[in-house]
């Protein structure tokens, strides 16, 4: 695995000299040997920090409409895991970024790790983590240490991914990891789906009464790109209030929801964002769900679809009543 | 368009026995004005009851409905929400519909996952020239919507 | 904000169930509203006179009048209102006869109280009404035609004969289409270019028609009333102002090439004209099957000719021309069954030919003077067997639609085959259904079956082959439950129609929609069936979908009256409830102009160089699609604001 992070660096450092990317966007190190965040190496130095390992979580696509913007002739290289890649189909369906001025480094995957099942083994704060294989060693500033088995340390939608390789790229990082074949599994939604709609209702007044309006949801989505211009943050149209009040909340939240149906690839951005741990997954994966059963449809996967409600067929196989 | 004597009658039955004795519920119905209003204009001409509970916000075309109007009408209080278009084929602006087909099929199937009984929303096709199934639909969805009582969410 | 309400009686279709009074009473305490009164019949004379009082004296600057069904009186009310100095958008009705009166009479209470919930609704929409103003916009009077068959042709003749100046725009070197390729047409057995040749002529001749054959549709730009297009005029490497159709280059050019007009059947030269009656009547270079530009040798055409037409060095001409509107009328193409049917030889037996062969095959002029003969011997056929439904009503080779002209082709051409090859000769149809719908054709088809004893079998035919010299037509007889085998001398598939060649493509330089056959979609199947929904955009004849020579001809008058609809004012006024976007917050995401139906937003380039969506006032029909699809939220359509929705929503909840 640790190839992928020699031929990450090694495909950066050429497209960088050969004058072919302005900017790499990759993984690197954190504020703390417990992270990796996004970097933008520019040079042969900066492509030394590139890392590649089961931290790297973040969806670097979402640096991209920014990042193309400004300048306005700026090539960009990006390294994308499968989940991420679909982020970058469904830009790609809808013309937002610019195929010619992009370098896709793809990354295989088999699962990246969820923070917050570290964090919570933990009283204090986690300053270190170490993968070594199927091993993660993390450890506190004070010294406490725990071992953990990484696959149950992987992301939720880890366990259900069906495109752990890269849907688009113009170079692979290694070798390709198997694809599961056959219908997608939803296992993170059973709980969910075994409530009725008033255990759901509790369920959702009791998370959403957290929100607190932050908007990291929406900053960190990868397929967002109103920013500044939200509706939820217009006074019009009046469809979210000014007041931090669940049912509002929920709105809120709904909007973002709707806005990315046909278009949200799972990449779970929006629910490792969130400070105060609203499920927003699940209800994203509940929205794609849907979506799959009434059309089959999944976002992101093929250049040439259309995000599934800009587009429709005679004969929807639904709404007769 | 004449009344069926039937008609009339399916709809006073209704009328009387289910909503008049149930508790006050408000409904919204979001109507596409090039068939469902006019069918619903069609029902009033051929003086078909239907209950009271229940108010019309018109709408060019059911492409216009943002999903989102939907759940905003219940943060404000409705009780049930029911959208009628043109049928998928004879939308006035060609295909209004058949994008609204499926952004409300989704709605459908997510509101009762965000606490709302399913039965509180409904959407379908009723043309300029089915008055007496405007008379049917209105009047079932309702009385449906009425059995279920006004709604009390805490989340939405 | 001074809002005037008036409560209709309607004499006692309203009154008898809803108070009316009552409900003014009350309406007048609502915020805003300075005036409430009921009326017996506001849309009379005195109504509407005293909503204009009102506005004139009270100084009302909205108004909401609360009656029957917009459906009815709207443009009334808004009539009235502006009469009295009053925007007409600043006004709202609220039904409460079709809606509340007339369906609620069983409770006098009840219907009153949700009479005055549904004035509050009224209220509460008329409150954020904005002024709105029609735009005007200059409209260009000339008209394009795209396709010189007969719809085109009678198109032209009938918008140039009204006083417009009309293009037409011809792909081939003639105008005239698919109807000069026919010997007669059913059913009354007319000769089809007898017919067709002086439409030709009058076209060329008349002062409003300007002919560009030879010549195709590059690009299109712009919108009703002000289409900007780009036409190629091809090189026909002969100058056709020189050109005077001797036909001497065409006699002595030693290349051959296949020869379209007559499908087929016979090769014409490199440098031809396609039939006599050709309209231009000047000659083309076909390069491909010529030697001096294949070669380098030969020349011979500009030896002979005498007005020194022939320019080797010609090129293609872009030339931009200005239309107000833009009518397609691209006609059809045969269905190539030589591709598709297999089992019926693949095109490989040389005695099974299309039916638009054998119509060339019967023509006096075409390759065999008339004279019906086998393709195999020459010698004339003692039994034809013509197979209906080839390339229609067949899922299997993709078809399932009934191409409408085949039934009655058939028994056309089987009458004829009677009448070239004597009455003695055996003629079958094997068909599945026979559609004779036109007027005089049931009896057509009969005639064919009675007078002329032709054979008609019920059933399809699953495999020709050939056997001692002999077609063998393996067919069924549904009717006598039979399994049948007709050895045939001749073999006529009644191949069905296709849209023309390049069609789909076309259509997206238009901007207009084609169903998956290529054909063009009308705005409404019923109602609106030579319109587009791209506005300024018409569609007549076959390109629209298969029909008749009667059927294209009448939807081309159609089609013309259309567009003098459209451009009898010098200025096309638009409707004011349209969407309108506020660049401000426009991201350029461009999901409007993806979902739009009528490609009313466009991409705008704004002085400080960022683009942004605009909505092109004459075109947007007002569907607020590209609202709901917003994802800022920044499209507004006038009339049916999101706020405005939200605002009667929530006066309807209020308790």
């Amino acid at each position: 695995m640790s190839d992928r992070q020699a031929i990450i660096r090694e495909l950066a450092r050429e497209a960088l000299a050969e004058g072919r990317i302005d900017c790499f966007v990759g993984w690197g190190p954190g504020y703390d040997g417990s992270q990796v965040i996004p970097v933008f190496a520019k040079d042969a130095a900066e492509v030394e920090e590139l890392q590649w390992n089961p931290l790297c979580h973040h969806n670097l696509t979402m640096f991209l409409k920014r990042k193309m913007a400004e300048p306005a002739d700026a090539r960009i290289g990006v390294c994308v895991k499968g989940c991420d890649s679909r982020t970058l189909v469904a830009l790609l369906q809808e013309g937002l970024v610019d195929r010619e001025r992009l370098y896709i480094v793809g990354v295989p995957c088999d699962g990246v790790i969820d923070r917050r099942k570290i964090d919570r083994e933990f009283a204090a704060e986690v300053v270190e983590v170490g993968v070594n294989g199927d091993t993660v060693v993390a450890r506190t500033a004070a010294g406490a240490e725990k071992h953990f088995d990484r696959p149950a340390l992987l992301l939720d939608q880890c366990a259900a991914c069906r495109f752990p390789n890269p849907r688009v790229a113009d170079d692979i990082a290694g070798d390709t990891v198997p694809e599961p074949e056959g219908e997608p599994v939803w296992p993170a939604l059973e709980e969910f789906e075994s409530l009725s709609p008033a255990e759901k209702d509790g369920l959702l007044a009791a998370v959403f009464s957290s929100c607190i309006r932050c908007f990291a949801c929406i900053h960190a989505c990868p397929v967002c790109y109103c920013w500044d211009q939200c509706v939820n943050r217009s006074r019009t149209p009046a469809l979210v209030g000014q007041r931090v009040e669940t049912p509002e909340n929920l709105m809120f939240q709904l909007v973002h929801i709707f806005h990315v149906a046909g278009r949200c690839p799972s990449c779970g951005a929006c629910d490792r964002a969130c400070p105060v741990e609203i499920p927003l997954y699940l209800l994203h994966q509940k929205m794609n769900k849907e979506l799959y059963d009434m059309l089959g449809f999944e976002a992101g996967v093929n250049v040439d679809d259309r995000p599934a409600l800009q587009a429709f067929n005679l004969d929807d196989p639904f709404g007769q009543g | 368009m004449v009344a069926s004597a039937q008609n009339k009658e399916a709809g006073s039955a209704a009328v009387s026995e289910g909503v008049v004795q149930g508790r006050p519920i408000k409904v919204v119905a979001i109507l596409c004005n090039w068939c469902s209003y006019a069918g619903a204009d069609g029902a009033g001409t051929a003086r078909l009851s239907q209950p009271h509970d229940f108010r019309i916000v018109r709408v060019p075309c059911t492409g216009r409905v943002d999903p989102l109007l939907v759940f905003k009408a219940f943060e404000k209080g409705a009780d049930g929400v029911l959208i009628s278009g043109c049928h998928p084929g004879d939308c006035h602006y060609s295909e209004g519909n058949y994008y609204a087909r499926r952004k409300f099929e989704l709605l459908r199937r997510m509101v009762p996952h965000l606490g709302i009984e399913p039965e509180r929303f409904h959407y379908t096709w009723v043309s300029a020239s089915e008055a007496a199934r405007w008379q049917e639909v209105v009047t079932t969805f309702v009385t449906g919507v009425a059995e279920l009582g006004p709604r009390e969410g805490r989340a939405l | 904000m001074r809002i005037g309400v008036f409560i209709c009686h309607c004499g006692t279709n309203i009154a008898g169930t809803v108070d009316s009074r009552a409900v003014a009473e009350r309406a007048a305490e609502l915020k805003d509203v300075v005036h409430s009164e009921d009326l017996i019949y506001t849309c009379a004379e005195p109504g509407q006179a005293a909503i204009q009082r009102a506005i004139k004296e009270l100084g009302l600057t909205r108004v909401v009048v609360a009656a029957c069904s917009p459906h009815m009186h709207e443009v009334t009310f808004r009539r009235c209102v502006e009469d009295a100095g009053l925007n007409p958008w600043l006004f709202e009705m609220a039904n409460i006869r079709e809606h509340c009166s007339w369906i609620h009479a069983d409770d006098m209470q009840k219907a009153t109280d949700k009479a005055y919930e549904i004035v509050k609704m009224a209220v509460a929409k008329v409150r954020m009404a904005e002024p709105l103003f029609s735009e005007e916009v200059d409209v260009n009077k000339d008209v394009l035609v795209i396709g010189g068959g007969v719809a085109g042709i009678q198109t032209a003749l009938d918008l140039a004969d009204a006083g417009l100046r009309v293009t037409i725009v011809e792909r081939q070197s003639t105008i005239g289409g698919i109807m000069a390729q026919l010997d007669k047409t059913f059913p009354t057995i007319d000769c089809s270019a007898c017919i067709l040749t002086p439409r030709m002529v009058d076209a060329a001749h008349h002062e409003n028609i300007t002919i560009m054959a030879y010549s195709e549709i590059d690009r299109v730009a712009g919108y009703v009333g002000n289409f900007k297009v780009d036409i190629r005029r091809k090189a026909a490497m002969v100058d056709w102002t020189k050109c005077i159709g001797c036909e001497l280059c065409m006699q002595r050019c030693p290349s051959r090439a296949p020869d379209v007009f007559n499908s087929g059947l016979a090769e014409t030269k490199a440098i031809y004209i396609p039939f006599p009656q050709a309209v231009p009547k000047r000659a083309v270079i076909q390069t491909d099957y010529c030697r001096w530009f294949q070669q380098g040798k030969c020349r011979v055409c500009e030896r002979v000719c005498p007005a020194g037409a022939i320019d080797y060095e010609q090129k293609d001409e872009i030339v931009q021309r200005d239309f107000g509107a833009v009518v397609v009328a691209t006609g059809l193409d045969v269905f190539p069954w030589e591709d598709h049917y297999p089992q019926y030889g693949g095109g490989e037996i040389p005695d099974v030919i299309s039916g638009l062969q054998y119509e060339r095959m019967l023509n006096a002029s075409g390759p065999t003077g008339g004279h019906v003969h086998r393709l195999s011997n020459h010698e004339e056929p003692k039994t034809v067997v013509f197979i209906q439904c080839v390339g229609s009503r067949d899922e299997s080779v993709g078809r399932p639609y009934c191409s409408s002209v085949c039934c009655m082709y058939t028994a056309k051409q089987a009458i004829l085959t009677k009448s070239h090859c004597g009455m003695d000769t055996e003629v079958y149809v094997f068909y599945i259904d026979i559609r004779a719908t036109g007027k005089g054709y049931e009896e057509f088809v009969k005639r064919a079956q009675t007078e002329f004893g032709v054979k008609y079998v019920r059933g399809r035919v699953s495999k020709l082959y050939e056997e001692e010299g002999k077609v063998i037509v393996r067919g069924v007889d549904t009717l006598l439950g039979n399994q049948v085998e007709v050895p045939a001398d001749l073999v006529v598939m009644a191949s069905g129609i296709v849209c023309a060649e390049g069609a789909p493509s076309l259509a997206q330089s238009l901007n207009i929609s084609y169903d998956e056959f290529g054909f063009f979609k009308e705005s409404h199947p019923k109602l609106r069936p030579v319109e587009t929904n791209t506005a300024g955009v018409f569609l007549a004849g076959a390109c629209q979908s298969p029909k008749d020579i009667p059927t294209s001809v009448a939807q081309a008058s159609g089609t013309a009256a259309k567009v003098l609809v459209l451009l009898a004012k010098d200025k096309l006024k638009t409707s004011p409830q349209i969407a309108t976007v506020d660049q401000s917050r426009c991201v350029s995401c461009w999901k409007c102009i993806d979902v739009c139906p009528f490609s009313a937003p466009e991409k705008q380039e704004l002085r400080d160089g960022s683009v942004k969506s605009h909505v092109i006032e004459t075109v947007c029909q007002g569907c607020g699609i590209c609202v709901a699809t917003c994802p800022v939220n920044c499209i507004s359509l006038k009339g049916f604001t999101t706020d405005s929705l939200i605002d009667q929503i929530e006066e309807a909840l209020l308790t």
